[in-house]
């Protein structure tokens, strides 16, 4: 559905975006995560034709898009990272007004109007103007505006930025649905648990470039890391941290002035059970004991260096 | 295109302090303009000018300043050192010599000096006359000296089809050209929601399948819709203050509505610049202001000084075209002026117009 | 210090747009001076006008008449039509065009209107030409009362015409009775201060006024007192370039300007004072302004309904006795009295000193007053 092909965007000496590729299938919910500054947006507003770009080529739906491609932008829905609403306009007719651009018919949009508000849970606000509403409310309208006419495509630009999280869980379930509906997700965020949550498939950016790219599980596996332990309240002496680091799977431990020990481990059975056999041996008290699945931060330390949200 | 049209009027009238002051500030503005000189100002309604008359005798100069009305001339008799002293600290406007050699000491050449001047050379001027008279035809002395009680008005002001003329009406026009060009803030912010580098709500209207062209001109009629309502309020409340726009007055509706949509256009136009918002709005503060201050509002004979220095910018200037226009219909009844002027106007609307459109139609950004 | 610096820091970033509303508000005074140069110059009556006369009637008094524009004014002739009247007067070729109808001399005699004047609205000298104008058709008229021909009559009335009064000038101002030309600029001065600074100031307040940035302000441990007197500082500090730079104009402009008056320093008094009312007022239109295109109009109208009620445009002695009464609050009327007495007097006795220290007593009073209106509504905003 949308094809970027070696796509290049400096601003000066700056690189934007570093001979980017991207295959975005129809049907899927399609996660671009990277931390701030990593190209997200910017691939966003080039794949809209918003952007001039310095090479590449970007295809929607079989075809490059233009700023006058107006059969491609009807099938398109845009929910901006910043609030794009009007503010002398109350909900119901800032829905209506967007959904119009797309849709012309009235007796038709009345009904796509009425089921965005249903969709977005802004019944009870439709009457109230924008300055009215709180920072999550504001977000659902964005949302309402951008997907009203039932896009083929829509593409969500960080959309759970500063909101509360009845109103982000609301947002994701809804961005589900919409997916269920038949419409082809693109979802943008630095947030790791929202695009693990929903996304089919994830592209990680970073500077620009795609680092890695999969489902969730497919990219977790790229990693080393299999499990996280984290030993709370552990007294221990320098040799007896070498010790636990020859254990088997065992691959990196660290141990913190607040007495925490933190191992990481390959995939496997039994590794806490190895780990804490060995303090007991050793007579070590500890406090909590936690065992953590490897996150896509964990994927992107483990290729960048860094985590997500630096 | 209607839909478009139709919500952005919404969108203005609930935007009530914009909305307000739109409206008043036009109103407000002439308020002031006729407090400060009203509509008919002549030197007979001016102050009485003070002056001083230096003379030991009681002599017919003396006896014609003294019988001067005393809206004109408010006289002291006073000694030749108190005189000059009160002259030079600015108590008189003059000091009359009385005896046989009449004379004026003045101290600058104003108004009021040249009010004092005159008198003296009409008394002058009489005098001559009686002397001329007796001596020629003394038989008609006294029928000659009823004539010099009070000159009539042999002089008639017209213009050029007979309806009369008040020369202050020129920054009355002139402020009708300034609210005309109100619209231009308007028409920024219409831009403004159009360039998608501008606002979060111009991107989102950018990826939607509406023409350019459509969203240009769904803004400006909706802008021009409210600036016109808001200039034909300032044309009838300056109807109500006892200004009088001739028989003619519906031709002003064309020029007043093109003038609207001029400067709808000119704030398009100044919109779709790449540059920050706050130097557009600077641009635009200081080029309405500079227009019509070149038609006349604070200094009214600039319109004149500009047709004689540098008339094209006459001709480029909207609201010299709009004050133009107005002379044109109120005053000079100049059928083929009115229409150059409102040909002007269109020609600068559509060039303003065509050229925002070719500016934001199909444009693609270095940033946003 | 901090927030003083952060005032700076946002006049600094704007710096080219307030030099252009500087520019264009300085510009407005200067070209407005050289206007009012050009009409002031050997007072009204000395102007000398082109003027057209249109004599349908071909007798005495069209002839006398004709005579008596080409020896008073310049008599410039054009074709008797409409439209080519209507042109003449549009193209300025002529200020007015005198027409003699037929029957004219009858009309005359009975002492009716029997010419008619067209002139060029807001043309120099009108009022003073068609007063001359007529007090010579009327001389005529009484050398017919006193038994003399028409034609006797017009010529005697010409040769009247060419006699001078006497009149002395009294150069109590150095200057020949003149204003000087940068008299003439000070006169204007209070549209360049306030119409600059107003915008400028004002743009700087409508950034601190963003609610998140109000907000952020007023909930800092900086005192509301503190917070007031950076804003007040900030002022001072653009308030006074801009006041030097005109000064420096007009040095430039006027070849000394007023460093070459002995009232330099009342001048200098009179123009701090404005400048201390022109920050007053921005203070109060920032804080009611809402955003820019508001604020041009809050702009407009403070500074032209004040230079216009307060003679800085239309002179004072121009003025109704009515607006007089409304001028007499104003701190641009008490300017430009002040200004007025600097250009026509050299020395001030006691008594124009007197007017000098109360005109500027009270613009100093008008400044306090709308800055404490200001602050008071600052106040009441900040507790809501």
């Amino acid at each position: 559905m949308v094809h970027i092909e070696n796509l290049v965007k400096r601003y000066g000496s700056m690189v934007a975006l570093d001979h980017l590729n991207l295959d975005i299938r129809e049907g899927e919910i399609f996660g671009l995560l990277g931390p701030n500054g990593s190209g997200k947006t910017t691939a966003i507003n080039c794949m809209l034709a918003l952007l001039k770009y310095d090479k590449g080529t970007i295809r929607l739906f079989g075809e490059e898009m233009q700023p006058d491609s107006y059969d491609l932008k009807r099938q398109i829905g845009v929910v901006p990272q910043n609030v794009a609403v009007f503010e002398q306009m109350t909900v119901r007719e800032n829905i209506d007004y967007f959904c119009s651009l797309y849709v012309p018919q009235k007796a038709e949009r009345k009904k796509l109007v009425e089921e965005a508000i249903a969709f977005a849970g802004l019944e009870d606000y439709q009457k109230m103007l924008p300055r009215k509403l709180s920072g999550g409310l504001l977000r659902r309208l964005n949302i309402a505006c951008g997907i009203a006419h039932r896009p083929r495509l829509i593409i969500l630009d960080e959309p759970t930025v500063a909101v509360d999280p009845q109103s982000r869980n609301r947002i994701l379930e809804g961005i589900v649905e919409l997916n269920r509906q038949g419409s082809t997700i693109i979802y943008t965020s630095h947030y790791m648990e929202e695009v693990e949550q929903i996304c089919t498939r994830i592209v990680i950016l970073n500077h620009g470039r795609s680092i890695a790219s999969g489902t969730s599980e497919e990219l977790k596996q790229m990693i080393k890391t299999g499990e996280t332990i984290v030993i709370e309240g552990v007294d221990l002496k320098e040799e007896q941290q070498e010790a636990i680091g020859r254990l088997p799977h065992v691959f990196e431990v660290t141990y913190s002035a607040q007495k925490t020990l933190t191992v990481k481990c390959t995939s496997a059975q039994h590794n806490v059970v190895r780990i804490l056999n060995y303090l007991q041996e050793q007579n070590a008290a500890f406090g909590r004991v936690l065992s953590e699945l490897p996150t896509l931060n964990d994927v992107f330390l483990e290729i960048t260096g860094k985590e997500l949200r630096d | 295109m209607m839909r478009l049209y139709l919500s952005g009027l919404l969108r203005m009238a609930r935007d009530r302090s914009e909305l307000f002051w739109g409206l008043l500030f036009p109103v407000i503005m002439a308020t002031l303009f006729f407090v400060s000189f009203g509509i008919g100002m002549d030197p007979e309604k001016m102050s009485a000018v003070p002056a001083g008359l230096v003379s030991e005798e009681n002599g017919m100069f003396e006896t014609f300043l003294t019988g001067m009305d005393e809206g004109i001339l408010d006289l002291e008799k006073m000694d030749g050192e108190q005189a000059l002293d009160a002259l030079r600290a600015g108590k008189i406007s003059g000091v009359f010599y009385g005896g046989s050699e009449p004379s004026l000491t003045v101290a600058a050449s104003g108004i009021e000096e040249s009010i004092l001047q005159t008198l003296l050379s009409s008394y002058l001027e009489h005098e001559a006359m009686m002397k001329q008279i007796a001596k020629e035809h003394p038989e008609k002395l006294f029928s000659a000296a009823a004539q010099l009680s009070g000159y009539p008005d042999l002089l008639e002001h017209v213009t050029a089809t007979g309806r009369s003329m008040d020369t202050n009406l020129g920054y009355f026009y002139a402020l009708i050209g300034m609210a005309c060009l109100f619209g231009t803030f308007g028409g920024l912010d219409t831009s403004v929601e159009i360039r998608a580098d501008q606002s979060a709500l111009a991107v989102r209207r950018s990826v939607a399948p509406v023409h350019r062209l459509k969203l240009v001109l769904s803004g400006m009629l909706a802008n021009f819709t409210l600036q016109f309502a808001s200039v034909c309020l300032l044309l009838l409340y300056l109807n109500m203050l006892g200004l009088s726009f001739g028989d003619k007055w519906f031709l002003l509706l064309p020029v007043c509505a093109l003038g609207s949509l001029t400067g709808v256009a000119f704030g398009i136009f100044v919109g779709s610049l790449k540059m920050r918002y706050g130097f557009k709005v600077g641009i635009l503060v200081s080029s309405t202001l500079a227009m019509s201050f070149l038609a006349g509002l604070m200094f009214v004979n600039m319109k004149d000084i500009v047709e004689h220095h540098a008339p094209i910018i006459n001709r480029v200037n909207p609201a010299a075209l709009i004050a133009d226009a107005f002379y044109s219909v109120a005053v000079y009844d100049n059928p083929a002026r009115y229409a150059v002027n409102l040909a002007l106007l269109a020609a600068i609307t559509v060039l303003l117009t065509a050229v925002s459109f070719l500016r934001l139609r199909r444009e693609r950004y270095e940033s946003i | 210090m901090k927030v003083y610096r952060g005032y700076m820091r946002i006049v600094a970033r704007n710096i080219g747009l307030l030099c252009m509303y500087i520019g264009i508000a300085v510009g407005i005074a200067l070209i407005s001076q050289a206007g009012m140069e050009e009409q002031a110059s050997g007072g009204f009556a000395a102007l000398r006008q082109p003027v057209a006369v249109i004599d349908r009637e071909g007798g005495f008094l069209g002839k006398a008449l004709t005579g008596y524009v080409e020896q008073e004014q310049k008599l410039v002739r054009i074709k008797d039509e409409e439209q080519a009247i209507q042109d003449e007067l549009f193209y300025r070729n002529v200020s007015c065009v005198i027409i003699v109808p037929e029957g004219a001399e009858e009309a005359f005699r009975e002492g009716r209107a029997a010419l008619e004047i067209i002139q060029v609205p807001g043309s120099a000298a009108e009022y003073y030409m068609d007063a001359r104008i007529n007090s010579f058709l009327n001389q005529i008229r009484v050398y017919c009362a006193g038994g003399f021909s028409m034609e006797e009559a017009c010529e005697r009335a010409l040769a009247l015409a060419q006699s001078e009064p006497s009149v002395t000038l009294l150069d109590v101002n150095g200057n020949k009775g003149e204003r000087p030309a940068y008299n003439l600029f000070f006169q204007c001065l209070p549209y360049g201060l306030m119409g600059g600074l107003i915008m400028c100031l004002s743009t700087v307040i409508l950034e601190f006024k963003k609610k998140e940035i109000e907000r952020r302000v007023h909930c800092s441990p900086v005192p509301l007192w503190v917070q007031n007197l950076a804003a007040i500082g900030c002022f001072l500090t653009v308030g006074s370039a801009v006041w030097a730079v005109c000064m420096a104009v007009q040095a430039i402009q006027y070849a000394g300007g007023i460093f070459t008056s002995p009232n330099a320093v009342y001048y200098i008094l009179n123009s701090l004072v404005c400048m201390a009312t022109a920050m007053s007022l921005a203070y109060l239109a920032g804080m009611m302004a809402k955003h820019a295109g508001t604020l041009n109009g809050i702009s407009n109208v403070i500074t032209l309904g004040l230079c216009f009620l307060g003679g800085v445009f239309v002179p004072i002695e121009m003025l109704n006795g009515g607006t007089k009464k409304v001028s007499v609050f104003l701190p641009t009327y008490w300017y430009s009295k002040i200004n007025g007495i600097l250009g026509d007097f050299a020395q001030l006795n006691s008594e124009l000193l007197r007017t000098v220290w109360q005109g500027l007593f009270i613009q100093i009073l008008f400044s306090a007053a709308c800055f404490g209106v200001t602050m008071a509504v600052v106040r009441a905003r900040v507790r809501e």
